[in-house]
């Protein structure tokens, strides 16, 4: 199948209910949805970071277009668990523990899953332990947010616990910066949502 | 060890530098007033400095500054890197202590009873996030005989309320800082003025009232803000024990007193009390709201005696943080912009002085006009053709690479600082995060507790910002419920004049404890809705076009002629 224009289209501006209204046709008429995603889907977001990235489309047309594509995903992920639809890997994502904020985090999470990866969204509030589970659970990369200055030291705990088993370290944020993650020794830095998706690529050596 | 050869306006200083530290630390401590708001983690790039000779360290690198050449670089990620380096602080990089602050508030009923025995001066103060402001008070009479205001100087160190708090946290001799700015840097002078304003003494001030932010009672009081900054940010404690002038090292007399307004939770301080308490919203026979905007935008609900509060972290976006050519409210700070599509900017600045930096209330105004006149659309991006058409189009390269619209206000001659006017993408992304966490918080607030906007009967709005706003500007754009337009009451600087109340009247006084324990806390994050509500609000003026009927009706009859 090729891609499918007008589902493209409205993901890349936003438009829920159209998105809603393709999706749910595919999946009503029993459409291979593993392709209307890789096609159609995928492409879209990919795209959407990269114009995020050249500062073509701003945070606001980000998230707009995030949910439109999450209303879809959500439409075919029983069925692509059920097809058994292999991802890019399977990540995981949360925020800090003592810090409930989840705009931003939720967005890379969006990113990620339109990236074609498997995210295991741990939510807020997150312990090391809630972390370490999801690595025994198949998580290669820990994705770890916070958005106060009170809150981001926390991620060096989350650090030092993985330290030793296969799986590596994102962190982003607004107050964090490459040189903390320096300072904390964490795999890699997010500097926006399309940064973290490129940066778990990099680590998990995916070519986009 | 170097010698740094300092220009900074019309000071110029050589000093000896020893020890490893940064540059911004070495000048804040020689007395330079330079902004390190981000508490210099090299994030706003406030601090910056032009080194115009010498060798300095960054990131572990050594750069070469020679006259022809000269480097910019932020103050705080820099060490100096040879015998010796001089170097310019621009004005911009310097915290500016001229800002406009609003010292003027409404009062409900009220009668002259002082709770202290005082007879002879009594001082009410406002401690802000950002600025201060007291009234010093003929406790004879209750009159106000003099009035003076300044910005709160803990911003040298940090900008916002939770990186204030990180600050703090950085052990004992941090907090003790952060606290000597408060008390010695900004209310110590202000007594002093004061007085010397009425002609009286500051040993004859015997009471001192305190209101403000939990944070910022905390540190004014010497505890420890940290278990605020995470979960469940809890304050230290929610009532403060009288406390002496003396122990505090306050400019008064040898015997006065000082008490600190309560808070109710870490993030609803004694302001938020003393808001519940003159904006009369519990003797409303319906609901009201109570909001004051700020950084913080701290929002309260009174549903049938029922009080539900919450704090919108809107973000120091409207103080001119985050934004190119942003500028607190002083003197020369562009306040109102108007224009239509021919993109004349009928422009005005604060004091009438030149153009030297753009505030919160000229960037909402830029935002209406521009969406109303189609230079902006719906999801804060610029007409680029209208742009070029009118020769206001500028843009430039990022450090990351990546090239950013701009629409032009002022060209550098015109304007009285180094570099060109101009808002660009990247600003009106912020301005809209801004806005939408205010517009998000009111609705989350309502609809948690099944209460649409339109049932409503009252809303009072508190604090500087809102009072040198233009309303329907902030209508259009989505910040405010545009069915409330006729409904919104301004109450000016309404912590301070809570602590006008604590000072004179002792029944105000008595209500402010008993409102402490009244309102349920409302955990925003926590609601579903809010991510909904706050990226809806993130266009222009909503992404729920049905709540903004009026604003759309005018720019479609504007489409139309």
């Amino acid at each position: 199948m090729s891609k499918n224009q007008e589902l493209y289209d409205g993901i890349m501006k936003g438009n829920r209910n159209k998105v809603i209204e393709i999706v749910q046709k595919s999946v009503t008429e029993e459409v291979n949805v593993e392709e209307i995603l890789n096609d159609s889907m995928i492409p879209a977001m990919r795209e959407m970071g990269d114009r995020f990235s050249r500062n073509e489309v701003y945070v606001p047309e980000m998230l707009i277009a995030a949910r439109a594509m999450q209303a879809g995903l959500s439409l075919i992920e029983p069925a692509l668990t059920k097809s058994g639809h292999k991802s890019l890997g399977k990540v995981c994502i949360g925020t800090v523990k003592g810090d409930l904020h989840d705009i931003g985090k939720n967005l890379v999470a969006i990113m990620l899953k339109g990236a074609g990866y498997e995210v295991d969204d741990l939510g807020v509030n997150c312990d090391v332990e809630k972390f370490r589970a999801s690595v025994d659970r198949g998580s290669k990369v820990i994705l770890c947010s916070a958005l106060l200055t009170t809150t981001m030291p926390y991620m060096k705990d989350v650090v030092s616990s993985i330290k030793g088993s296969a799986a590596k370290v994102v962190i982003g944020g607004a107050p964090v910066t490459q040189d903390y993650a320096n300072q904390i020794g964490a795999d890699g830095y997010g500097s926006d949502a399309n940064d973290a998706v490129k940066m778990v690529d990099s680590l998990l050596g995916v070519k986009a | 060890m170097s010698v740094l050869h300092i220009k900074c306006g019309n000071i110029s200083k050589s000093l000896e530098i020893t020890g490893e530290i940064p540059i911004s630390k070495f000048l804040q401590k020689a007395g330079i007033p330079l902004d390190t708001r981000c508490s210099g983690n090299g994030t706003c790039g406030k601090c910056e400095v032009i080194v115009t000779k010498g060798s300095f360290l960054r990131d572990g690198k050594l750069f070469q500054a020679v006259e022809e050449k000269p480097l910019r670089a932020p103050s705080c990620k820099i060490f100096a890197g040879g015998d010796e380096l001089d170097l310019t602080v621009p004005s911009s990089s310097c915290f500016d202590t001229g800002v406009r602050i609003c010292d003027e508030f409404m009062l409900p009923e009220h009668r002259f009873a002082p709770p202290s025995g005082t007879t002879t001066l009594g001082a009410a103060v406002d401690i802000g996030t950002t600025t201060v402001a007291i009234v010093l008070v003929d406790m004879k009479t209750g009159e106000v005989i003099s009035r003076a205001s300044a910005p709160n100087h803990q911003i040298s160190v940090a900008d916002d309320v939770t990186s204030r708090i990180s600050a703090a946290s950085g052990g004992l001799e941090m907090l003790k800082e952060l606290q000597s700015l408060i008390i010695e840097s900004t209310i110590n002078p202000l007594l002093h003025e004061l007085c010397r304003k009425a002609r009286r003494k500051v040993s004859e001030i015997e009471r001192m009232t305190v209101s403000g932010n939990t944070v910022m009672c905390h540190i004014f009081l010497g505890l420890s803000p940290e278990t605020i900054g995470v979960l469940p940010f809890k304050p230290l404690m929610n009532f403060y024990p009288e406390t002496s002038a003396k122990s505090l090292k306050l400019s008064m007399s040898e015997s006065g007193t000082v008490d600190t307004i309560p808070s109710i939770s870490g993030y609803l301080g004694g302001d938020a009390v003393v808001g519940i308490y003159i904006s009369r919203i519990m003797k409303s026979a319906k609901s009201a709201l109570f909001i004051d905007l700020g950084t913080n935008a701290e929002t309260v609900l009174c549903d049938s005696g029922k009080l539900f509060g919450c704090a919108a972290a809107a973000g120091p976006a409207f103080e001119g943080s985050g934004i190119l050519c942003g500028s607190r409210a002083v003197a020369g700070a562009i306040e109102r912009i108007h224009f239509d599509s021919s993109l004349d900017f009928n422009i005005s600045t604060i004091e009438n002085a030149p153009p030297s930096g753009i505030c919160g209330s000229a960037i909402i105004d830029f935002l209406a006009c521009g969406f109303r006149s189609g230079l902006i659309n719906e999801m804060g991006r610029f007409n680029i053709e209208l742009l070029k058409k009118k020769n206001r189009y500028y843009s430039f390269t990022t450090s990351t690479n990546r090239i950013t619209h701009s629409c032009l206000l002022m060209d550098k001659k015109n304007a009285a600082c180094e570099y060109p006017l101009m808002i660009t993408e990247a600003d009106i992304e912020s301005a809209l995060k801004a806005k939408a966490a205010v517009y998000a918080a009111i609705k989350t607030l309502l609809s948690s507790k099944g209460r649409r906007m339109e049932e409503i009967s009252q809303l009072f709005l508190a604090g500087g910002f809102a009072r040198y706003i233009n309303i329907e500007n902030a209508v259009s754009i989505g910040m405010l419920p545009e069915c409330l337009i006729e409904k919104i009451v301004l109450l000016g600087n309404s912590s301070l004049g809570g602590a006008y109340l604590a000072l004179t009247d002792s029944d105000a006084r008595e209500s402010f404890d008993s409102i402490v324990g009244k309102p349920e806390t409302v955990s925003l994050n926590l609601i579903p809705d809010f991510e909904t509500n706050f990226i809806d609000a993130l266009m222009l003026p909503n992404f729920n076009k049905e709540e903004f009927p009026m604003t759309l009706k005018n720019l479609n009859a504007r489409i139309l002629q």
